[in-house]
């Protein structure tokens, strides 16, 4: 049986929860601290950086208007991920993330071939950008067609990422029983 | 048969007082304070009332504290690293 797709083709200005933004520029503020107004001439450095990022922010509250910044998280190939975290490459580990082992991590299937899992996208929910609508709006068209996760891949990811927020950590646990 | 004054859609409704029970200064110190909650109670009622009246509620953002432009340089750097996760054994 051939697997469902986990993304849809979009193109339009209209953002969801779940749409890819491929290559966005995030800028990376480096403030003094002794930063004021009385100061105009002042000039800050800011690094722009560029990522792959999913929209976070709940479809309603974007289609409604009642958010002025778009929550998103970074997504990467999973090659990409491994460069920086190369214990992932051990036989395993991959496995682990999809079976939601590791906490804060979300295995996303290929855009291009669902069946292939080293095509497969990693979301790091410990990342979390917050970026003007507009920005992420104007920035979506530019790219022309983008990818929308699907429904019920779009509401899996969206528990995956409340569960990682709102987890707890106690200070002692029931001991385990034997 | 006691009588009431009942408002359409109130949760407070007022019992008529009978009159021909006898006064004293604990029943005139308790008439006191209920009319006195009375009071306080519709006050909240109608302001409930104006709320759930407005069908679509708008989140306005509160206001900035303060405002005031810096100059920036943007430099791009390319593409930013993932952040390296430690794993069980590590």
């Amino acid at each position: 049986m051939k697997m469902k797709s986990f993304w849809s083709r979009v193109n339009e200005s209209g953002l969801r929860q779940g749409d890819y933004i491929h290559g966005c520029n995030l800028p990376i503020f480096t403030l003094p601290s002794a930063l004021d107004q009385q100061s105009p001439d002042f000039t800050i450095d800011v690094e722009m950086k560029q990522k792959d990022l999913i929209i976070l922010t709940q479809s309603c509250d974007l289609e409604n208007k009642k958010v002025r910044f778009v929550t998103l998280c970074p997504l990467y190939a999973l090659p990409d991920f491994e460069i920086t975290t190369p214990g992932l490459l051990r036989k395993g580990e991959w496995e682990k993330v999809r079976q939601g082992r590791y906490e804060g991590l979300h295995l996303l299937g290929s855009p291009f071939d669902p069946e292939d899992n080293r095509g497969a996208l990693v979301v790091d929910f410990r990342e979390i950008h917050s970026l003007p609508i507009e920005y992420i709006s104007s920035y979506a068209m530019e790219l022309g067609d983008r990818w929308r996760l699907k429904s019920p891949f779009l509401e899996h990811f969206s528990q995956s990422f409340a569960r990682s927020f709102m987890r707890v950590g106690l200070p002692s646990a029931i001991p385990k029983f034997n | 048969m006691k009588s009431r004054n009942i408002h359409r859609n109130s949760v407070l409704v007022m019992e008529a007082t009978p009159t021909t029970q006898p006064r004293s200064i604990e029943r005139e110190t308790l008439m006191k304070n209920i009319q006195e909650i009375s009071q306080k109670l519709t006050l909240t009622e109608k302001r409930l009332e104006v709320i759930s009246e407005e069908d679509d509620m708008i989140y306005s953002p509160g206001p900035a504290k303060l405002t005031f432009v810096v100059k920036a340089r943007y430099r791009f750097t390319g593409r930013m690293e993932p952040l390296p996760y430690s794993l069980d054994d590590e």
